[in-house]
C-alpha cells in the first residue's frame, strides 16, 4: 500500500514527530532541572552552574518533624479517602450500573459534582459549613473534604468497568444456584478487580496531591505534607522542596513500577 | 456526599450575607447583595481576575489538547510497541507527579536566578523575569493539563475502529485524508467532551497561579483564598466563588452544546 503514502503523509509524519517529541522533552526536562537543583549546596536558588555536590537538602527534609508529620497525615488520609471511596463507588456503581431506579441520573450527578466545582469553592464552603456543624477536629475535617473529591474519580473508574461487563456469567451464577452476594463476591468482585485497584490508585494519588482543599482545613497541628510544603515554598525557597519532590517523585514511580507488574499500565489508562 | 451538598448551600447562603469586620462565619436571616455589588457592580477589577482566570485556562486547554493529542494517537495506533510504552509510561508517571513538584520545576526553571536566566547570561543576554507573567501559568498549567488532557482523549480515540480506517486507505485514501475524514471527525464529540473536561481542572488551579503568577497574575481560585487567608472575610469569598462556579457551568454547558450542535450539522 505504499502507493497510498502521499508528500502531505510524510510532511505529516514528520510533523507529528516533532511535535511529539517536542512534548515529550517538555514533560521530562523540568523534573532534571529540579533533580538538579536538590542536590545543589547553596542554600537559595541561585546561578547554574552548581558550585559542588551535596545531600543536605535531603537530611534537612526527612529531619523536618513538620514534613514528617505532613506526610505520615497524608498517608493516613489518603489511604482511608480511598479505601472508603472505594467501597462506596462499588455499591453506587453497581446499583447504578444494575438496577433502574427513580432519581438515578440525579445521584449520579450529585455523586459526580464534586469534579465541576473547583477543589478551592469546595475547601472554602466545606470550611464554614463544618464550622457550622462544630466540628473541630482537622484530620476529620480533611478526612471528609479528602473523600468527596477523590469519590468522583473512584465512582467513574468502577463504573466503567462494570459497564462494559458480561452480565452473563452473573445469570450462570445465579442460575447454579448461588445466592446474590455469592455471586457478587465470587464473580462481580473478581471481574471487576483491575477497576476497583485503578480506582484506588486514583483516590489515593487525587489525595495525597490535594492543597486547594486541604489548606482550609488544615490547623497549625494537623498539616498535609502538600500544605506544609506550599506553606514553606510560600517563605523560603531553598531546595528542601526540590529534595522533596525528588523523594516524592521516585516514590510515585516505584508505585507506577507496582501498577505495571500487577494490572498492566495499557488496563489502567482503558487500553 | 452530604456535607458536600450542605456545605454547597451554606455558601450560596452565606454570600447573601453581611461581612462583619473580624467576624466569624455565622448564619442569620439578613439578605443583602452587598457582596455581589462591592465586587462586581463598583469595579472592574474582579470582571478582570474572571477574563484572566478563563483567558489563561481557555489558552493553556487549546495548546494542551493539541499536544495531548498525538500523544494519545501514538500510545493507541502506534506500530512500535516500544514507542507505546515509553509514551503511556511517560504520561501516567506524568500524571502522578505532584503538582507542587510540577510547579516547583518551573519556578526553578523561570526564575530570577533559574536554569534560563542562567543560559541567557551566560550567553550575554540580561535577566529577565519570567514569573508573574501570563506566559508563566500558561506554560505552568499546559504542563499540569497535558497527561490529564492525554488520559482523557485515549478513550476517544480508541472508540473509532481501525477499520474503517483500514477502508478508507484500501480504497485508495493518503494517511492524511483518512486521518481528517475518518479518525478526526468520529473521535470529536469524544474529543470536546475531554477539552471541557480539562478546561474545567484548568479553571480552578490554584497552586500553579499561586507560583508562577507571583502575586503579579491572579486567577479565581486564589482570589478566593486571599479573601480567606488575608482579611477573613467569610460573604466575600462565598459570592465570589458563587461566581466562579456559576461562570464555569455556563461556559462548560455553553460550549459544549454549540459544539455538539455544531457536530450534528457536519454529519
Amino acid at each position: 500500500m505504499a502507493s497510498h503514502y502521499s508528500i502531505t503523509d510524510r510532511l505529516g509524519r514528520v510533523a507529528v514527530s516533532v511535535v511529539l517529541a517536542f512534548t515529550f522533552l517538555f514533560l521530562v526536562l523540568p523534573l532534571a532541572a529540579t533533580l538538579m537543583i536538590s542536590f545543589d549546596p547553596r542554600a537559595y536558588l541561585a546561578y547554574l552552574p552548581l558550585p559542588g555536590f551535596s545531600l543536605r537538602w535531603y537530611q534537612s527534609f526527612l529531619e523536618s518533624p513538620r514534613f514528617m508529620d505532613g506526610l505520615r497525615i497524608s498517608l493516613l488520609i489518603g489511604g482511608i479517602a480511598a479505601m472508603t471511596s472505594t467501597i462506596v463507588a462499588i455499591f453506587a456503581s453497581y446499583s447504578m450500573v444494575r438496577y433502574d431506579f427513580k432519581g438515578k441520573e440525579t445521584l449520579n450527578t450529585i455523586f459526580l459534582s464534586p469534579m465541576i466545582v473547583p477543589e478551592v469553592v469546595t475547601g472554602f464552603a466545606l470550611l464554614g459549613f463544618l464550622t457550622i456543624l462544630g466540628l473541630r477536629a482537622s484530620f476529620v475535617k480533611l478526612l471528609i473534604g479528602h473523600i468527596i473529591i477523590v469519590l468522583p474519580y473512584a465512582i467513574r473508574t468502577v463504573s466503567a468497568t462494570l459497564v462494559g461487563f458480561d452480565r452473563s456469567l452473573e445469570e450462570a451464577a445465579l442460575n447454579l444456584r448461588a445466592t446474590p452476594v455469592q455471586t457478587f463476591l465470587k464473580v462481580t468482585l473478581p471481574l471487576i478487580k483491575p477497576g476497583v485497584i485503578a480506582a484506588v490508585v486514583f483516590a489515593f494519588a487525587t489525595s495525597l496531591d490535594d492543597v486547594a482543599v486541604s489548606i482550609f482545613l488544615v490547623d497549625p497541628f494537623t498539616t498535609t505534607l502538600p500544605v506544609a510544603l506550599f506553606a514553606y515554598m510560600k517563605a523560603k525557597f531553598d531546595p528542601t522542596v526540590a529534595a522533596a519532590s525528588i523523594l516524592l517523585t521516585g516514590f510515585t514511580f516505584g508505585f507506577i513500577l507496582a501498577l505495571e507488574k500487577t494490572l498492566g499500565l495499557d488496563r489502567f489508562a482503558g487500553i | 456526599m452530604f456535607p458536600f451538598l450542605g456545605a454547597l448551600v451554606m455558601l450560596i447562603v452565606e454570600s447573601f450575607q453581611t461581612y462583619i469586620h473580624g467576624g466569624i462565619i455565622q448564619v442569620s436571616y439578613s439578605f443583602t447583595l452587598e457582596n455581589y455589588v462591592t465586587y462586581f457592580g463598583k469595579t472592574f477589577v474582579y470582571y478582570g481576575f474572571l477574563w484572566d482566570t478563563i483567558r489563561l485556562a481557555g489558552i493553556a486547554v487549546v495548546i494542551s489538547v493539541l499536544m495531548a493529542y498525538p500523544m494519545a494517537y501514538k500510545i493507541i495506533r502506534s506500530k512500535s510497541k516500544m514507542v507505546k510504552k515509553i509514551l503511556l509510561t511517560t504520561t501516567i508517571a506524568l500524571f502522578f507527579v505532584s503538582t507542587t513538584t510540577k510547579v516547583y520545576s518551573w519556578v526553578v526553571i523561570l526564575g530570577d536566578a533559574g536554569v534560563v536566566n542562567s543560559i541567557m547570561m551566560f550567553l550575554g543576554f540580561h535577566q529577565t523575569r519570567y514569573l508573574g507573567s501570563d506566559a508563566a501559568i500558561i506554560i505552568g498549567l499546559i504542563y499540569f493539563l497535558i497527561p490529564i488532557a492525554t488520559l482523557a482523549l485515549i478513550g476517544p480515540i480508541k472508540n473509532v475502529d481501525p477499520l474503517l480506517e483500514q477502508g478508507a486507505m484500501n480504497l485508495g485514501a493518503t494517511m492524511t485524508k483518512t486521518f481528517l475524514r475518518i479518525t478526526l471527525p468520529l473521535s470529536m464529540p469524544g474529543i470536546i467532551a475531554s477539552t471541557l473536561l480539562v478546561y474545567a481542572i484548568g479553571v480552578s488551579s490554584f497552586i500553579i497561579p499561586a507560583f508562577l503568577g507571583r502575586g503579579l497574575v491572579f486567577m479565581m481560585a486564589n482570589v478566593i483564598y486571599k479573601r480567606f487567608s488575608e482579611t477573613f472575610n467569610y460573604p466575600g469569598g462565598a459570592a465570589l466563588s458563587v461566581v466562579l462556579v456559576g461562570t464555569t457551568l455556563f461556559m462548560a454547558y455553553g460550549i459544549g452544546a454549540i459544539m455538539m450542535k455544531k457536530m450534528r450539522g457536519f454529519r
